[in-house]
């Protein structure tokens, strides 16, 4: 199925692009997209993305459409997947 | 009971007082309210300049520090020959200045552990603009903690994100960030009108909250009318997000964490 992933803040700098469109299996969760994402990407998104024990980090907002979304939530063909890095600027 | 208008009050105000849903009441409201804004630079300067020019009766500027000349692509209430002079009082000067009506008070002093609770306090409703996530969960749990709204306004590069929070009711910036997110730096790409353009859009979000702007209309109430008092949302449990590399703006519906440590207890 076809994943389109939206990056913002910092880890659209890391990923190099704003947004991408990725092939996952049928009902992958957003865990395994992370994951996925994290293969195609360099150090610095990986630093990212990933917490110390290499898990999704939980200090990035997901959302699938326009509602934010927990990493367990499987995907659909189709859906849109925006990665929201922290952002504090003033 | 709000006391009413002077003549020179309506006389100022008179272009925003025909606004729909606002109108004299609400201008008495924003002339009896107090807003805390935390720190005063690109954005937290921006919205101060706009909550004056809309006549919030008292404003308290919090941020230490002096001018430095890397500021001023985006500090609008400085000078070049305030640098290295104090950043909250020339922002004071150029405010009073520029609508002597209004109060003023100068912090000099960054929000912290030991000032965060006494500063909320004296406050109706909170401007998050620091630089610094442990500035902005400090505010946070003070604001929850105390029943006060809290608008957070954030950038970086060319992206802005805002998040209105409402005490009891709707997720808080602990909801989302429940500890310090590593990975933020204290220093990033900025442009004055992407840090202005939160500033602007934190403002209105306060001036509707404080003015009685934010009243939405339930569906089921029919019709909304423009000539409804009241009519108006802020971003009740939904965050803006708006890039404007390619000016695209969308809201993200938020969901409070159940077990947040700052907000789980204040449910309504």
């Amino acid at each position: 199925m076809r994943v389109t992933v939206h990056y913002f803040a910092q880890l659209r700098r890391a990923a190099g692009v704003a947004s991408e469109t990725v092939m996952m299996e049928p009902d992958a969760t957003l865990a395994q997209l992370i994951q996925r994402l994290v293969q195609g990407h360099g150090d610095a998104f990986r630093a990212m993305a990933l917490d110390g024990a290499d898990q999704p980090q939980r200090t990035l907002l997901y959302a699938v459409g326009d509602d934010q979304a927990d990493l367990d939530r499987l995907l659909r063909d189709g859906d849109a997947v925006t990665i929201l890095a922290p952002m504090a600027g003033g | 009971m709000q006391s009413p208008l002077t003549p020179d009050d309506r006389a100022r105000y008179e272009w925003q007082l025909s606004a729909a849903g606002f109108g004299e009441e609400g201008q008495a409201r924003l002339r009896s309210s107090t807003v805390l804004i935390s720190r005063i630079g690109g954005v937290g300067g921006t919205l101060a300049y706009e909550l004056a020019a809309a006549g919030v009766g008292k404003l308290i500027l919090a941020h230490a520090g002096n001018l430095r000349v890397d500021d001023l692509n985006r500090q609008l209430l400085m000078s070049d020959a305030g640098v290295d002079q104090s950043r909250v009082e020339q922002a004071a000067r150029r405010l009073r200045a520029f609508n002597p009506s209004i109060h003023i008070e100068t912090v000099a002093e960054n929000v912290h552990e030991h000032n965060v609770d006494e500063l909320v306090w004296r406050a109706d409703a909170v401007a998050s603009c620091a630089p610094l996530f442990a500035e902005r969960l400090l505010m946070n749990r003070a604001a929850v903690r105390q029943g006060k709204p809290l608008v957070d306004c954030a950038m970086y590069e060319m992206e802005i994100q805002l998040l209105t929070v409402i005490p009891g009711q709707t997720p808080c910036l602990a909801c989302l960030y429940p500890q310090e997110p590593p990975a933020w730096r204290r220093r990033f790409p900025v442009f004055g009108a992407v840090a202005g353009t939160a500033g602007c859009l934190g403002a209105m979000e306060i001036i509707k909250v404080l003015s009685g702007l934010d009243a939405p209309v339930a569906p089921s109430a029919g019709e909304a009318r423009l000539d409804e008092p009241g009519l108006g949302e802020a971003l009740r449990g939904r965050m803006l997000i708006g890039d404007l590399r390619t000016l695209k703006f969308r809201t993200m519906q938020l969901r409070r964490d159940p077990k947040c440590a700052v907000c789980a207890k204040h449910s309504k």
